[in-house]
């Protein structure tokens, strides 16, 4: 291996062969001797041993530091350069850095990266490339010692998170007086204060708690019944691979899943997440160790689209393997007449007997835009053509409607709100 | 735990010669191959080339005049030439010519030989080649006759045939030309012959008759032998010289001296260290930190994509009407939701409505659209547009009013 340092010698050395140009084969020699000295003085890059340090889980975005451990066991002061072959996406910064390690001594690279995809982004192999005392040439050596660093999605939905958690705890304060009924449970017994429903009157703890102050009305609270299940099922099949606006449909069901699980499992309800295509490809549970978001957002960052139809009929069969309560079942799925007649609308009669269905998808606004364009030939028949496919979605969404199934349908941006608000209302209503 | 992590310098060179084992036995393979053709190939594809052995060639003849002690000595320079005729003042000279002339002085000297005594055979298919090298001495004749499916004819040597060579083959066979030279052997027509005797040696036009493929026709071996060996009269020649003129004569008659003759005796040096600059530059600059990283790029789909693509299917059919009728039910769900009429109202009621709450004919959602052309097509869904717009602008003014 060579260096520029080389390539500058011998252009200077052209001026000696200008003057004396005679002695050709002499300046060869010397150049030749000072290439092959440094290639045997240089420290050999293959005594050296790579430490990889394990990476903390990051999220896109986000900067992260991977730091790998080099061990000079040689004799020599190793000089040169190392090379950090991390994927591109991963985003290092400087994956080229300048070495230097005294004889046995051993340094930190650190490497910093800035991902710009989720899933597992790996580097598959370190070189090091050592260089004579000369600077002239050296050796460079491969050591495939793999790295990887674990990168979780955006999550660009966290925004909504406070907002929807105070919708939450506004509802929990509403029903403190709330009647009993659906959707509700016993929550405590507290004093009559003026204003509260009479009806909420418990007449027996009244009785219970007569004292010689005098009457004291005692009043059930109620609150949102609690410890219900959600059940997230997310499509990761071809449909999922769709871009729409920007991003693929799975990063949108993503991201609504990770609000949707976040906030859920904040209202103490108990949340289950399954990604499908042919088979489930990734599990997270809440009743897992660790907080759940960060549980869930590992488990989704490795779901990948794969290019197959989906099997919706395994997910009665799923579903029910997780519980055999009435529970929130949401499928985030694409709506569009084809695969939903073929996939989804056959088994939900079996979902739907037990549980609640949601069914969330994405609405392209590119199709709107496109239904717009009335100005040219061509823009018509598009428009054409993309009205087409808004009717359809629509008579899909309808007869998921008169299934019993709540549709929730959005841009991508909007998707995650949307489909929060959704929960909110059916916790609301006591549907849940 | 303090082992290097890359492996051993002999083990990285064993693994990666059984990683290339197959390359390696394959170029060694190549190598073989190559040498073998290389040994196996006479290297003459020349035509009536002495050791050429196809079919165009003369490697048979050459091989009988060998084994008569004749040696055939080749040569394409007229110098090379020059120098073997003074030295062996007895051997014949044979010119084939074949696109190149040789140096006028040269063919003045051969026509000197030739009065000397020397045999000279002039051979061409290509006669115009002769007459220019006869000054135009003499002119082109007829070419040899052909049989009607272009097989050659049998041509005698004639009454007037002098040379024994000739009178000894008595017949010939080959394709070729011939020159009006007024005497001579294989006449073809009047006075135009194939073998004749000129100011500049013998001429013949038939070369087509000595090669592998034709020699053993009729005569044409006896010829051939008579002409180049035994038949020469001058019975002590032991070698005949083999003259063919090439482009090679040409290029030493420059004058001009060459202007890297006037170069600093520094430049070649420097030129080659420049080239060695050039070689330590790709080395330096093409080696690369390690192997070459992939991405595993995932699959992205456009989801308008099948949209567009059906709008230009919709197009390329011409399906004006259908189209229409596609606008006018989108527009129509669309009204109907805004004028809240609910799922099952008639295409009749809603542009009522709509005339109501605008004011202005709605007409155009009422009943299915007569449009056959492009420009219609445009019109209307323009139409269908603008009406929705004053539909949604009054819904809100209404609602806004309320």
């Amino acid at each position: 291996m060579l260096t520029y340092r080389t390539l500058w010698a011998a252009l200077a050395m052209a001026v000696l062969v200008v003057l004396v140009p005679g002695w050709f084969w002499v300046w060869l020699g010397l150049l030749a001797a000072a290439v092959l000295v440094d290639f045997f003085a240089c420290a050999s890059p293959r005594k050296v041993q790579v430490v990889r340090e394990e990476t903390r889980p990051t999220r896109i975005g986000e900067q992260a530091t991977a730091v790998t451990r080099l061990e000079n066991l040689g004799a020599r002061a190793l000089r040169g350069w190392a090379k950090d072959g991390w994927q591109p996406t991963a985003g290092a910064r400087n994956g080229l850095q300048r070495l230097r390690i005294g004889p046995e001594g051993s340094e930190l690279m650190q490497v910093q990266l800035v991902p710009q995809r989720r899933g597992q982004l790996r580097s598959e192999h370190l070189s090091i490339r050592s260089v004579g005392p000369l600077g002239l040439a050296g050796r460079q050596v491969v050591h495939r010692v793999p790295h990887t660093l674990q990168v979780l999605p955006e999550f660009a939905s966290r925004k909504h998170l406070p907002s929807k958690l105070r919708r939450l705890r506004e509802l929990d304060g509403a029903t403190a007086v709330q009647l009993p009924g659906a959707g509700t449970e016993f929550d405590s017994l507290r004093d009559y204060v003026r204003g509260d429903d009479v009806r909420s009157i418990d007449w027996r703890a009244t009785a219970r708690r007569q004292d010689a102050a005098g009457q004291h009305l005692v009043v059930r609270t109620w609150r949102p019944e609690r410890d219900r299940r959600v059940i997230l099922c997310l499509d990761a099949s071809r449909t999922s691979a769709a871009r729409i606006a920007d991003e693929p449909r799975l990063d949108a069901g993503i991201e609504a899943s990770l609000l949707l699980g976040a906030l859920a499992s904040h209202a103490g309800d108990r949340v289950e997440f399954l990604s499908f295509a042919r088979e489930v490809t990734a599990r997270a549970s809440s009743s897992e160790r660790g907080i759940f978001l960060n549980v869930l957002s590992t488990a989704v960052s490795r779901v990948e689209p794969a290019l197959v139809e989906a099997d919706f009929s395994q997910l009665p069969g799923e579903v029910s393997a997780i519980t055999a309560h009435k529970s929130l079942v949401v499928i985030l799925t694409a709506v569009d007449s084809p695969s939903l007649h073929e996939g989804l609308l056959p088994v939900l009669p079996a979902l739907t007997a037990k549980h609640r269905v949601v069914v969330a998808s994405v609405r392209s606004p590119e199709l709107v835009e496109q239904a717009a364009d009335r100005r040219t030939v061509s823009g018509v028949y598009a428009a054409a053509a993309a009205e087409r496919s808004i009717i359809e979605a629509e008579a899909a969404a309808a007869e998921l409607g008169a299934m019993g199934v709540d549709v929730v349908q959005a841009v991508p941006d909007q998707l995650p709100a949307a489909l929060a608000d959704c929960y909110i209302r059916l916790k609301a209503t006591g549907k849940l | 735990m303090s082992a290097p992590t890359a492996a051993s310098a002999p083990a990285a060179v064993r693994r990666a010669a059984s990683r290339w084992q197959f390359w390696i036995l394959l170029l060694g393979l190549g190598l073989v191959v190559a040498l073998v053709t290389q040994l196996i190939e006479t290297g003459d594809s020349e035509t009536y080339g002495t050791e050429n052995t196809d079919l165009d060639g003369y490697a048979a003849l050459s091989t009988v005049l060998e084994d008569h002690g004749l040696e055939i000595q080749r040569t394409y320079s007229a110098q090379a030439a020059r120098e073997l005729m003074v030295r062996e003042p007895d051997a014949g000279v044979v010119v084939l010519l074949r696109g190149f002339l040789p140096e006028d002085r040269f063919t003045e000297e051969l026509a000197a030989e030739w009065e000397d005594g020397r045999e000279v055979l002039w051979i061409s298919e290509q006669t115009w080649l002769l007459t220019e090298v006869l000054d135009g001495e003499v002119s082109a004749g007829p070419r040899l006759p052909a049989g009607p499916a272009g097989t050659e004819e049998t041509v005698e040597a004639g009454t007037g045939c002098e040379h024994p060579a000739a009178q000894t083959a008595e017949s010939l066979r080959a394709s070729g030309g011939s020159l009006h030279t007024g005497s001579g052997c294989f006449p073809v027509g009047e006075d135009a012959f194939v073998l004749s005797e000129t100011s500049h040696g013998l001429m013949f036009t038939a070369p087509e008759a000595f090669t592998n493929q034709n020699i053993t026709e009729q005569g044409n071996a006896a010829l051939a032998l008579g002409l180049l060996g035994a038949g020469t009269g001058s019975a002590d020649a032991d070698s005949v010289i083999w003259y063919t003129p090439s482009g090679a004569d040409t290029v030493g008659a420059d004058q001009w001296g060459s202007p890297l003759d006037y170069l600093p005796g520094w430049f070649w040096p420097l030129l080659w260290w420049l080239l060695l600059c050039a070689a330590v530059a790709l080395l330096a600059a093409g080696r690369r930190y390690g192997p070459v990283v992939s991405e595993p790029v995932p699959v992205v789909v456009p989801a308008a994509e099948a949209t567009v693509g059906r709008g230009r299917l919709y197009q390329r059919a011409n399906a004006v009407a259908e189209t229409a009728e596609v606008l006018r039910s989108a527009h129509l769900l669309r009204l109907s939701r805004l004028l809240r009429l609910g799922r099952g109202a008639e295409a009749g009621q809603i542009a009522e409505a709509a005339a109501r709450t605008t004011g202005e004919d709605a007409s155009v959602v009422a009943e299915p659209a007569r449009v056959s052309t492009h420009d219609d097509l445009v019109t209307f869904a323009q139409t269908l547009a603008g009406l929705e717009d004053k539909v949604t602008r009054a819904v809100r003014m209404q609602r806004s009013s309320e």
